[in-house]
């Protein structure tokens, strides 16, 4: 049974109101991406820091909820893509802060080269179509 | 595949997220909280108020609880994750309603309980494979396909053995030849099983001796074979209590003494089922059995050879090549060798426990069924109760499938509960079901195997389905919660087709099941008071292990009056004498006729017994003519024979045979002359199992001539005496100890000696209808009371549903009797349909027990008979205790209560 097709029975729980654009399958890959690889830029970062420096990388043209970071971030670190510990941010406030780990770095490396791929063929349907109209 | 790893850890991870979440909310909490509070930070560092820094925090994060959800549903498996939460609702509800859970774990534990234990019977009689033997599915039995018969058997001789073990390059081969000897000396004299094997036995059964060793090859050369012997661990631990100095020691086999080199590892028994004590070089066989020649005779049928191909060579193969060994080693050309797989399927070929056990398991399955409907039942009651809860939660927005799997985990909880149950009392009923359904010496096993636990999680699974479903599905149909929610409770009828349905299969079922046990006490009293020709009842039977050539016959008869003289000066022993057969057992069978001047010779078959004189006494047969041997009647003196009635009135029918001539036909043919006839004795109660008579047709007598024992061992093929017949005056198990004291005191060199009540040979007979009777008789109580409770059940239910209008039909008048009628009816209805199936059902399977009863017809009326009036009068009792409850309602509470 996938996650999503597990029903919720609102005597026991809370409904979950999803935002539409973290529904598609390509948004949560991508976000995925995104943290890797400004976790690979940065170092050590709590997930506030990341949400923030992803939305200013984007130029502030992704904006992001930053609830929905959390799940993420725990997916990864059960995919030891990341790895997790307490410690004290800038401003002396404890915080929980996230480094890439070895199979991350190669994930981002990896991951990179197939997104390079895919928007590279993309790219090239793209021309097509402004060529023949 | 890295990939597939990090999933795979993942889950793994997400598995253990179900368990210590408390700490992890916690943790999560504390995350989104000092992030929150960064944020706010930053905020109130661009200027923004302490509340709208706030705000505004709250607003970007988008949801607090929203998120934590998600990352719940990450952490853990959400399916489980509710599979978790539904288990923890089942034990609170079980823990409210002890009566109804214990009375449904109780009803599916001896369900599943009987089930696992008839299984485990199965699995040692179709599946187990022996202890110990390494790849037991490659040791091949090795025979020879020949046209001539006599050369067929050639691997039942040493020779075969030898011509095949020397020759084969793919095959290593082994024997094995099987003797009962005696161990020891006097008090701890006792009688082994032992097998006496090649050097190559335990190397090709790829078995590791426990403590000392296996023969080596000289020790097993028939030149200078050595006295040594490998030990059972059972031998060793009963007979030397495990003495870890137990090798080298000398012990007495036979008339030798034997040198203890190995003891095998507890549990095996080579490649057979039955319990073996001990193994002996075969080189040895002359020892055990006396005389000279056996190993070096290529007509002797007397072991088995045995082999295991060498890995990776196929069947196919091996015989080929095994059969070119055959022949180039001087076997007879036109013959091919035969491997067939030792421990193949025993499905094909069912052995007669194995056939009744199965039907046995069959019949458990049944009275599972019926618990099972019990427990429907039950649930049925208990959905009534929870109409308010379902409909609650369904109100709630609760989805149905959800409902269904919360009573479908919640009956699967219970027959898990009850499976557990199960395996306690099968563990304890095993041992009670083996003895009755193995046969005597078979090794026992373990208790547990991956079969048996497969099968106990399999009926258990099946029965929590089975049992849960149809209740779950109703209670939780949406159509059936608008009807409650519009108001019409308490006159609802949950399932009230359901339940009838479950009560016409009951008793379908228990109807059949007791006209089962019917059929079979009936054979089995019929078998049990037979009238055999003699009386067997009162015999004690002795016997030794006198080998058959060490001793000569003469010796051994000489043993035997020793031993039958002292026994006759006991004050309990009546009358004794010696036999070559005993009663009960097989026979020699000899071809005997009459010439006459008109048709020449005329024969048939009889079985030959050697006797002295009160031998027909001591077994209380009749003597119809004539007279019985005297001491006269010696070897030199008249040849003479005793006939039965059967020989009597196939050669001289309507005429006296006394002073007859008749002939046996070995070699030569002899003239003895008829002095008695004495009343047939039936030794088998198995049609067809002996010899036909002239009169066509299966029968169960067989045509018997006595001679006397001094006559008859003059003889040249003449076997050794096998036994002392010893009639006793009181009951023959009193008498037992005292004879086998005094009988020990005088026998040569204080060996043992066997002493057992003839009637021992008598329960083999008699074993299948025992069984049938018992087992048949104890599922068919069980399916009786489960039903009666069924039944009793329903009505009880229906009376509460029903109370209402009960009070309105007595307020108009309706008078209590008419009440009782009305709610018997009811339930009488169901039986008396359910009836009609289950003895449509017994007819037609009865006949597949045909073979199984002795002298009942499968569609015997009385038994048919019987068997309903039972169960209508149990039934009617079911039902007139809630009916009599009914028409003693108050109508004037009971509407008020409304």
């Amino acid at each position: 049974m996938s996650e999503k097709a597990i029903e919720k029975t609102p005597v026991e729980k809370t409904p979950v109101e999803k935002t539409p654009v973290e529904k598609t399958d390509v948004w949560q890959g991508t976000l995925a991406l995104m943290v890797l690889k400004t976790l690979e830029s940065l170092g050590a970062l709590h997930g506030y820091g990341i949400a923030r420096r992803i939305e200013q990388t984007s130029g502030n043209k992704l904006a992001l909820n930053y609830g929905t970071l959390y799940p993420a971030l725990l997916k990864l670190e059960q995919e030891g893509y990341v790895a997790s510990e307490w410690g004290i941010s800038d401003n002396n406030r404890r915080a929980k802060f996230y480094r890439l780990t070895a199979a991350g770095r190669k994930q981002v490396a990896q991951e990179t080269r197939e997104w390079e791929t895919t928007t590279e063929i993309l790219a090239r349907f793209l021309e097509l179509e402004a060529q023949s109209s | 595949m890295r990939e597939k790893l990090r999933q795979v850890r993942a889950w793994f991870l997400r598995f253990g997220g179900l368990f210590r979440k408390q700490r992890s909310d916690r943790e999560l909490a504390e995350e989104i909280e000092s992030n929150l509070q960064l944020h706010i930070e930053d905020n109130l560092r661009r200027g923004m108020t302490p509340g709208e820094a706030r705000r505004q925090a709250l607003l970007k994060f988008g949801g607090v609880e929203a998120a934590k959800e998600s990352y719940r549903d990450r952490r853990g498996i959400p399916f489980l994750d509710h599979l978790l939460q539904d288990i923890r609702y089942a034990l609170r509800t079980f823990r409210r309603n002890p009566i109804f859970t214990l009375a449904v774990v109780a009803t599916l534990a001896l369900g599943i309980g009987v089930n696992v234990t008839m299984f485990s019977v199965v699995d040692a009689l179709l599946f187990r494979m022996p202890d110990h033997v390494r790849a037991p599915e490659m040791i091949v039995d090795v025979s020879l396909q020949d046209s001539d018969p006599g050369r067929a058997g050639i691997f039942g001789c040493y020779p075969g053995y030898l011509r095949l073990a020397q020759n084969s390059r793919l095959l290593d081969v082994a024997a094995q030849g099987f003797a009962t000897i005696d161990f020891g000396r006097g008090t701890d004299a006792r009688e082994i099983q032992a097998r006496m094997v090649s050097h190559t036995f335990f190397d090709v059964l790829g078995v590791r001796i426990l403590l000392g060793r296996a023969f080596s090859k000289e020790e097993d050369n028939p030149a200078a074979g050595a006295q040594v012997v490998v030990l059972s661990h059972a031998l060793w631990q009963k007979q030397f209590g495990g003495d870890p100095h137990i090798l080298n020691r000398e012990v007495w086999i036979g008339d030798h003494q034997y040198s203890v080199v190995g003891i095998a590892p507890q549990g095996f028994n080579g490649p057979g089922f039955s319990i073996v004590d001990a193994w002996i070089p075969i080189a040895d066989q002359p020892l055990i059995w006396g005389g000279q020649g056996i190993l070096t005779n290529e007509g002797a049928r007397w072991m088995e050879t045995i082999a295991r191909p060498h890995a990776g060579v196929s069947l196919r193969q091996a015989e080929a090549e095994a059969t070119s060994a055959y022949v180039h080693s001087g076997g007879a050309p036109g013959g091919t060798v035969q491997l067939t797989p030792r421990f193949a399927s025993r499905l094909e070929t069912l052995s007669e426990n194995a056939r009744i056990s199965l039907w046995i398991s069959g019949v458990a399955f049944i009275v599972l069924l019926i618990g099972c409907a019990n427990v429907t039942n039950l649930y049925l009651v208990r959905a009534t109760q929870r109409r308010q809860e379902m409909a609650v939660r369904l109100q709630l927005g609760a989805s149905w499938g959800r409902l269904v799997r919360q009573l479908l985990v919640e009956s699967l909880l219970l027959s898990a509960i009850g499976g557990a149950a199960a395996l306690l009392i099968s563990f304890w009923a095993r041992t009670i079901a083996r003895t009755f359904l193995l046969p005597a010496n078979a090794y026992q096993g373990g208790f547990l195997n991956w079969r048996l636990l497969a099968i106990g999680v399999s009926l258990t699974a099946f029965t929590g389905l089975v049992s849960g479903f149809a209740p779950a599905w109703r209670l939780s149909r949406p159509v059936v919660m608008e009807a409650l929610k519009s108001g019409g409770h308490g006159r609802l009828l949950m399932g009230s087709k359901l339940r009838s349905g479950l009560l016409v299969t009951q008793v379908a079922l228990t109807i059949a099941l007791t006209i089962g046990a019917g059929l079979f006490i009936k054979s089995l009293r019929h078998a049990e008071s037979y009238d055999r020709g003699f009386e067997p009842g009162r015999v004690l039977l002795s016997s030794m292990q006198l080998g058959r050539g060490s001793y000569k016959l003469a010796d051994v008869l000489a043993i035997y009056n020793r031993l039958s003289e002292r026994a006759r000066t006991l004050p309990q022993v009546e009358n004794t004498a010696i036999a070559t057969t005993i009663p009960l057992y097989g026979g020699i069978y000899t071809s005997v006729g009459i010439r006459d001047e008109k048709s020449g010779f005329r024969g048939e078959m009889a079985a030959k017994n050697a006797v002295t004189a009160g031998y027909f006494a001591t077994i209380g047969v009749r003597f119809l003519q004539g007279r019985d041997f005297l001491p006269t009647d010696r070897a030199g003196s008249e040849k003479v024979v005793i006939v039965n009635e059967t020989l009597a009135h196939d050669f001289w029918p309507g005429e006296s045979p006394i002073g007859k001539c008749l002939q046996f036909v070995n070699n030569h043919p002899t003239c003895s002359t008829v002095i008695g006839v004495v009343s047939d004795q039936i030794k088998s109660l198995a049609a067809g199992h002996t010899f036909s008579r002239n009169s066509g047709g299966p029968s169960m007598n067989t045509a018997d001539a006595y001679v006397p024992m001094d006559q008859y061992l003059s003889e040249e093929y003449a076997s050794p005496p096998s036994g002392i017949l010893i009639r006793t005056r009181g009951n023959p198990a009193e008498a037992q100890r005292s004879v086998f004291a005094a009988l020990a005191s005088v026998a040569p060199g204080s060996r043992f000696v066997n002493v057992r009540p003839l009637s021992v040979l008598l329960d083999p007979q008699t074993r299948t209808w025992r069984l049938g009777a018992s087992m048949f008789g104890f599922f068919g109580s069980l399916a009786l009371l489960l039903s009666t409770i069924g039944i009793y059940g329903v009505l009880a239910f229906l009376v509460r549903q029903r109370t209402n209008e009960i009070g309105i039909r007595m307020a108009l008048g309706a008078m209590p009797q008419d009440i009782l009628r009305l709610i018997v009816w009811q339930g009488m209805k169901f039986v008396v349909f359910g009836l009609v199936i289950g003895i449509g059902a017994a007819l037609g399977l009865s006949r597949l027990m045909a073979s199984m009863l002795f002298e009942v017809k499968p569609t015997d009326a009385t038994t048919y008979a019987v068997s309903c009036g039972v169960l209508v009068f149990v039934a009617l009792v079911a039902c007139l205790l809630p009916a009599w409850r009914a028409a003693r309602v108050d109508p004037s509470t009971s509407l008020r209560y409304e």
